[in-house]
């Protein structure tokens, strides 16, 4: 049986070197768990990402919960998820506490502002790969360009929850 | 000259009330997180922004730059960034556990009581309906930011090469892009005249 420190020290480690968001821990997470340590068999292991893509919440916890609670039950998933939060946690609380001095720093500042238009293109593929990836016909761009229309014009009158709720209520009607 | 400072610290005299609407906001927007990370920025916006006015826009793109160049989900980063600077150490915990408590619960229900869930086909059209919304939430965050970016050469230059990076080379990690992009923004201010540094410069103070 898998001890919960080693449990724990996979997803500390996993949750420490993922840059660029919780995606970017699939693979990572597929060479430690699947082929390194054979933990979880492949086929279940994509069953995991299919069901972390679509569940709420960041996926990276999602996947980190799945695979405590197969291993080591519910003790197992609290202790995996903290695992994978934590190094996150604990850098940023470093960060914020010197984050008010970032502005006033000439070279700080500069590098904020020069990585802006690279966080613009990361948005942009992201709609489009999120798309590709995610909208099965293209009446549902249609759809999608609508409602961003819809968000511009009424702006913040519109509850965003009730968007998701019912776009998810016109993805039953119209998706087949 | 005004010098510009990143996060309105409210850190230090937040009442509990406001520690426990951190969680509360956190775990609604972990609720509705489908489709990764990126899917909660509008919300978020939203709430902390426009709603409470806790942060102002840029301080928001800003910590949302940060949480993209620091290990983890952004969703989790933006969640204690936030919470620190809102409502102390208590309240990055708050938040913290807030955006992860869903996640966490959502599993634990599927894997014990659902392990058809993802095979049912009414769960995959709602899903793909979800994500018709989540898409057009992104793409006004990307109008957002294309906005309020200041458009130079250098920068439209930077937005188009990280473009054709993601489009043409996909295996190339997004951390690169982001310190690449940051490096730029270094360079074009070395390169500056001396003397007429930008605007967070302490020339005047």
């Amino acid at each position: 049986m898998i001890n919960f420190l080693a449990l724990f020290g996979v997803f500390f480690k996993i949750g420490m070197f993922t840059f660029g968001g919780g995606q970017a821990m699939i693979p990572l997470l597929q060479k430690e768990v699947v082929a390194n340590l054979a933990w979880i068999p492949m086929k279940e292991f994509l069953d995991f990402v299919a069901i972390s893509e679509i569940t709420p919440g960041p996926v990276a916890i999602n996947m980190a919960t799945f695979v405590g609670y197969k291993l080591r039950g519910l003790t197992g998933a609290l202790v995996t998820s903290l695992g994978v939060i934590l190094p996150s946690f604990i850098i940023i609380l470093i960060i914020a506490t010197v984050a008010h001095t970032f502005r006033t720093n000439r070279w700080v500042s500069a590098f904020l502002d020069g990585l802006q238009p690279v966080v613009l293109a990361l948005l942009t593929y992201a709609v489009y790969s999120i798309a590709k990836g995610g909208i099965p016909a293209w009446w549902g761009y249609i759809a999608s360009f609508g409602i961003l229309l819809l968000i511009l014009k009424y702006g913040k009158k519109l509850n965003l929850f009730l968007v998701l709720l019912a776009a998810g209520g016109l993805g039953l009607l119209i998706f087949r | 000259m005004e010098q510009k400072k990143l996060i309105t610290y409210t850190a230090g005299h937040a009442s509990f009330k406001k520690q426990l609407l951190l969680f509360w906001i956190f775990f609604i927007i972990g609720a509705f997180t489908i489709g990764g990370g990126y899917a909660m920025i509008l919300m978020m916006k939203r709430y902390l922004v426009e709603q409470y006015h806790w942060i102002k826009d840029e301080e928001f793109y800003d910590m949302l730059a940060i949480s993209q160049v620091t290990p983890g989900p952004i969703a989790v980063n933006m969640a204690t960034f936030v919470g620190y600077t809102q409502g102390g150490v208590l309240g990055s915990v708050l938040a913290t556990l807030g955006v992860s408590i869903p996640a966490v619960a959502v599993i634990i229900v599927i894997a014990v009581f659902f392990p058809g869930f993802k095979d049912n086909v009414w769960v995959q059209r709602f899903f793909a309906g979800v994500i018709v919304g989540v898409v057009a939430q992104i793409a006004t965050i990307v109008l957002d930011l294309g906005k309020r970016q200041k458009w130079t050469i250098v920068s439209a230059v930077v937005c188009a090469a990280a473009l054709g990076i993601l489009f043409f080379a996909r295996e190339v990690s997004p951390i690169w892009l982001i310190l690449g992009g940051g490096l730029v923004g270094i360079a074009v201010e070395a390169l500056k005249p001396h003397g007429t540094g930008s605007s967070t410069t302490k020339r005047a103070s």
